[in-house]
């Protein structure tokens, strides 16, 4: 018998209407509380940080621009930066074109096509730490079982991650490899989606299986493609696990990056700052890069 | 009769209720942090089980604090009830020393009646004292119970295919060194002498301990005595990264890039490593000896050492009684005991003559050489910006002794850019170098 006035009673102190929204809004409270704590605060410190210099004990000494100034004139930065910039530039196309061949591939109907999908996925789900491990000693000099193949056809052993001027592009193999799985379901659902009328239409035109993948595969799955170059491009300069496993850096900083930079930095020399400051240094230049995709995007980018 | 049985025995049941009141009551607890575990932890219990033997008025209570260690001491010291003594990691104890939160062990104890006279303190190795002072000041802060230093292992069954005597090797100078590395090395099968480590990033102080002390021993210094910049673009310090490029180029003894385990798989017939893996080298499918850092063109051995000491609280609850069980913890014959169990280096020479320690090193001959290694015991100079020093250091000697750069040209660069580091490090902490020069004075 006491229910009812009580709820006529909060009926008449808020309407339905607001009563849904304060509750929308205190539904969204734990949503904005992570994104404070978690994104806003960091990413707002690490800002007022990069013009700081704290050595994690001791005060927070403000300096300017002075991080960002020694930054600039560090060849060490420039040398992780140029490392960095190789690594891109050849992971994100091969990763791209390698995920679309074999997207293609695991498109088509064959039997135990599931079992491929799967096998291809596997890497994805795998510590990155715990395979570039395995890698480590499948790229071994000595006993690595890259190089028994190679002896074995005849070949000279090669230093994948001693040599200088190889082990740059044996992570790149392996990053390749580890991220082939995501690539390949994103193509695969964009590779789905491409009506089926569109290549019928082109087979009676006359079209062979290159024209019809170079013109109704390319630019139906163009979006896709875009996605995962902006995806890429940021990955790819943020690439430090893998290296740090398989060669610190080295041998003689060929793999040093521009992340490795920023944990020493960080970790090892305890400037935080510094780091921030390099930290903020790579968001412009993934920002700015960023940008420049999206204006040439127009050109390749085809939207239903 | 029944009657008086019956007092009898109450009489007696009440004596001994007294008597082992009394006895409580004299009863002590002393309390002990530390972090060890393992066979450490084992010793740990052998060597308070003795003490309670010998006196047992004084009940020991360990406690493990394990990583925190640290943290948790200084929050016992600021809420004013420290435990009565505590382990600590090499080098620690400065800090509770500056903070006046441990004794000075020569003041309160070691030169009291109850204390140790001249030859006991002799009696430990000369790097120990270093590591026990504070800022120098000649005084000892702990006694160390742990030391541990580094030495070049050798297979035995490869050396003496090579023609040499493992248990008599007459390698003493860097020229012997090499040529001992330049016998063992049989290129075309994939078999070197020595792996000359070439690492940077986070391994870069495994390369600081290998090549620091062959600086040293060419006459060198790695850091200047003033702090101010580096001293590795010397000709002598510059002798001992030519003396690498040597071994490996000209007398064709070593290898920069071994395969994985390559001492373990006998790849390699030399490599440096500590008594830490003493356990695993006896599991090795060979022989297994041990050599002392070659004398460099100085005339001089060095090794690269280290000390954990034992430290006693000023608000400790029972001081004298810490320092009793202190004093009974370094006693040569205790210490033999604790030293076999844990596997650490004994911290006192006399600890070689004792019967049970004499036994371990008749049946792992390479251990001894670990322990004479202390006799040549010495620490890094303090290198101001330690990891950027050593990164650009290393940076440097790897594109050498891969020929990928000049000697003289990349050792001044990286000398160059060091000392532009330190400069900027000193700039920025005047106060810090200020302190800093006040405490190397007292060393002089």
């Amino acid at each position: 018998m006491m229910a009812v006035p009580q709820a006529k009673r909060r009926r008449q102190w808020l309407s339905m209407k607001t009563e849904q929204t304060v509750l929308g809004y205190l539904c969204l409270i734990p949503t904005f509380v992570y994104a404070a704590v978690f994104l806003l605060f960091p990413i707002f410190y690490s800002l007022v940080l990069s013009f700081q210099r704290w050595r994690l004990y001791g005060n927070q000494e403000w300096v300017g621009f002075d991080n960002y100034r020694r930054i600039f004139s560090d060849s060490v930065f420039w040398l992780s930066l140029k490392n960095a910039a190789i690594y891109a530039v050849f992971f994100v196309p091969l990763s791209i074109i390698i995920a679309l061949a074999v997207a293609i591939l695991l498109n088509q109907k064959i039997r135990g096509m599931k079992w491929y999908r799967t096998a291809y996925f596997v890497p994805v789900v795998s510590s990155t730490v715990a395979v570039a491990v395995v890698w480590s000693f499948l790229f071994d000099t000595h006993y690595g079982l890259v190089n028994d193949w190679l002896t074995r056809i005849g070949l000279n052993r090669v230093g994948w991650l001693t040599d200088p001027d190889i082990a740059m592009f044996s992570v790149i193999i392996f990053s390749i490899w580890k991220s082939l799985g995501s690539n390949v379901v994103i193509y695969l659902a964009a590779l789905q989606g491409v009506p089926q009328h569109l290549y019928e239409a082109a087979r009676i035109d006359g079209a062979g299986r290159w024209g019809q993948f170079r013109y109704i595969t390319l630019p139906m799955v163009s979006p896709t493609t875009f996605f995962m170059l902006i995806m890429g491009l940021i990955g790819a300069f943020q690439v430090f696990e893998q290296i740090m496993i398989m060669t610190g850096g080295g041998p003689m900083r060929a793999t040093y990056v521009v992340y490795m930079y920023m944990y020493d930095y960080a970790f090892r020399y305890s400037e935080m700052g510094y780091a921030a400051a390099v930290g903020y240094i790579m968001a412009i230049i993934i920002f700015i890069l960023t940008v420049i995709n999206m204006k040439v995007s127009g050109k390749f980018v085809h939207y239903e | 009769m029944f009657k008086k049985v019956t007092v009898g025995l109450l009489v007696v049941l009440v004596c001994l209720t007294m008597a082992s009141v009394v006895s409580f009551a004299q009863t002590k607890t002393i309390t002990m942090y530390h972090a060890f575990t393992a066979n450490t932890l084992l010793a740990l219990r052998n060597l308070i089980n003795d003490f309670q033997k010998e006196y047992p008025n004084i009940r020991v209570r360990a406690e493990y604090v394990g990583d925190a260690l640290n943290q948790k001491i200084q929050a016992a010291v600021t809420a004013g009830n420290p435990p009565d003594l505590a382990w600590l990691h090499s080098g620690e104890h400065s800090e509770y020393a500056r903070t006046g939160a441990i004794f000075n062990l020569s003041e309160r104890f070691i030169n009291g009646p109850n204390g140790l006279s001249e030859e006991e303190l002799n009696d430990f190795f000369p790097i120990m004292k270093t590591y026990m002072e504070y800022n120098y000041d000649g005084n000892w802060w702990g006694l160390p119970v742990n030391a541990t230093t580094m030495a070049f292992v050798y297979n035995a069954d490869m050396v003496r295919q090579a023609g040499y005597d493992p248990d008599n090797l007459q390698v003493e100078t860097w020229e012997e060194f090499a040529e001992f590395a330049a016998s063992l090395t049989n290129a075309r099968d994939g078999i070197y002498g020595l792996h000359v480590p070439v690492y940077t990033g986070g391994l870069a102080s495994y390369f600081d301990w290998f090549f620091r002390p062959f600086v040293w021993t060419a006459g060198g210094k790695f850091v200047e005595d003033d702090l101010q910049t580096v001293a590795f673009d010397s000709p002598e310090a510059k002798e001992a990264v030519q003396f690498f490029y040597d071994l490996i180029y000209t007398y064709e003894g070593g290898t920069l890039s071994p395969p994985s385990q390559a001492f373990d798989m006998g790849k390699v017939a030399i490599h440096l490593d500590g008594p830490w893996s003493i356990p695993q080298f006896n599991n090795l499918r060979f022989e297994w000896r041990a050599m002392l850092y070659p004398v460099g063109p100085s005339g001089q051995r060095f090794h690269p050492s280290a000390a954990e000491p034992v430290v006693i609280f000023k608000d400790a609850k029972y001081p004298e009684e810490a320092w009793e069980f202190l004093k009974f913890w370094v006693r040569p014959d205790n210490l033999a005991k604790w030293a076999i169990t844990s596997g650490y280096l004994p911290t006192r020479r006399s600890v070689m003559e004792a019967e049970e320690y004499r036994k371990v090193i008749e049946e792992t001959p390479g251990l001894a050489v670990f322990v004479q290694g202390l006799e040549y015991g010495a620490t890094a100079e303090i290198t101001p910006e330690y990891n950027k020093i050593v990164d650009e250091y290393t940076a440097a000697v790897e594109l050498i002794l891969n020929q990928k750069a000049d000697l003289d040209e990349a050792i001044d660069a990286a000398a160059a850019k060091c000392n532009e580091i330190i400069a900027q490090y000193w700039r920025d902490n005047p106060q810090e170098y200020e302190d800093l020069m006040k405490v190397l004075q007292n060393k002089e």
